[in-house]
């Protein structure tokens, strides 16, 4: 469907135009979410919060960039509240108890209970602006100027924080996955 | 180009944006320095790994008929087809109360208009005089109407009112008194 004639139809809020939004981008925005917030329950509250929020301001989408891109903007911004939320919630409810010590990992340990595979409590633990880099680099397949302009960086920091990242998870992940190829091992014993 | 040029501009070669000028100079660096070729070949393949991995994570999740469900509901969507609109049922849902309503209103507004030009006669001092007088009413009413429609399994009802206005101008003769020294004074 021609994305004006489906926002045409969100500003006078037909039933389909909303339907279609739902089905055409809801998949692929709640995995997105999934992978940033590390949390099923809080991905599905994230993305159903994005569309109520983008609903709203449908007015003012001025169709410079996709619908999906303007969508997921909305997703990074809550997501990026949500996430720092949450770490205050888990330091506070560390504080409570007094017998945990306060870290910076609150969030990579909040959500344990749910951890799937390496890869993703590798992800959980990469400090959120890594976290934002990989996503988008590597799940929506963003170029680099991409995620420059979504992210509102230049794209010298985002290859920066992409190098970072990438080190980040090459050291976070099991050595039996051998992502980084044949010498990875041997490079890490080195170390 | 050399090997920290490349190093920067390795993630625009691996995807294919590099101007023209630039990919073929990073082409031959690659030719000539093995290990810039093998660190980019690593970043291939974890770039693909990374792709194909964070896919798998996610792809087991859907979005929830109740998310979709609650999406709906809170943007408040219009209804494209023709829904059941049933007034409410009463006195309030017929019109001639409304217009009865509004005819009393101005014959009682009258009748207290003409009585308080009217003045009690026992002053002999006064004189009769006629008048012509102007009066113009205004009576805004509210008409509420209660609305249903269908949203799915959903029964979505809403009160709406329409306003209504009733304006008339009435001009009235009439035959009063006014005191004689009033009247004079006016002179």
């Amino acid at each position: 469907m021609d994305q004006d004639e489906l926002v045409a139809g969100l500003r006078r809020r037909d039933a389909w135009a909303v339907g279609e939004l739902l089905d055409s981008y809801g998949q692929r925005l709640l995995r997105s979410a999934f992978l940033l917030s590390g949390s099923e329950i809080d991905a599905q509250d994230l993305v159903q919060e994005t569309f109520v929020q983008a609903l709203d301001s449908i007015q003012r989408f001025r169709g410079k960039s996709s619908i999906y891109t303007w969508l997921h903007a909305i997703l990074l911004n809550l997501a990026r509240h949500h996430i720092r939320d949450s770490r205050r919630l888990v330091v506070n409810d560390e504080l409570a108890r007094k017998d945990v010590p306060v870290t910076d990992e609150g969030f990579a340990r909040q959500d344990t209970e749910t951890a799937g595979s390496a890869l993703a409590i590798a992800l959980r633990q990469v400090s959120e602006i890594h976290r934002e880099v990989l996503v988008l680099r590597f799940y929506e397949e963003m170029r680099i100027h991409e995620i420059a302009a979504h992210l509102g960086l230049s794209k010298g920091t985002v290859k920066s924080r992409l190098h970072y990242a990438i080190a980040e998870m090459q050291r976070l992940l099991p050595e039996e996955l051998n992502l980084f190829g044949a010498n990875s091992t041997k490079e890490k014993e080195q170390r | 180009m050399n090997c920290r040029q490349f190093q920067r501009d390795v993630f625009e070669h691996l995807e294919g944006s590099l101007s023209q000028s630039a990919r073929l100079a990073a082409q031959r660096h690659l030719e000539d320095c093995e290990a810039c070729r093998v660190s980019a070949q690593k970043l291939d393949r974890t770039s693909r790994f990374l792709t194909t991995g964070l896919r798998n994570e996610s792809e087991f999740l859907a979005l929830t008929e109740d998310s979709k469900m609650r999406i709906k509901d809170s943007v408040g969507e219009t209804p494209t087809e023709a829904v059941e609109t049933t007034a409410i049922p009463g006195l309030f849902a017929r019109p001639w109360i409304w217009l009865g309503s509004g005819i009393a209103i101005i014959a009682l507004s009258i009748f207290f208009f003409v009585r308080s030009q009217f003045r009690p006669e026992s002053d002999t001092s006064q004189k009769a005089t006629d008048s012509l007088a102007t009066i113009s009413l205004r009576i805004s009413c509210c008409e509420p109407t209660y609305t249903f429609r269908t949203d799915g399994n959903l029964v979505v009802d809403s009160l709406n009112c329409q306003p209504c206005v009733m304006e008339e101008s009435l001009q009235i003769q009439h035959r009063g008194v006014v005191p004689e020294n009033e009247n004079n004074s006016q002179l």
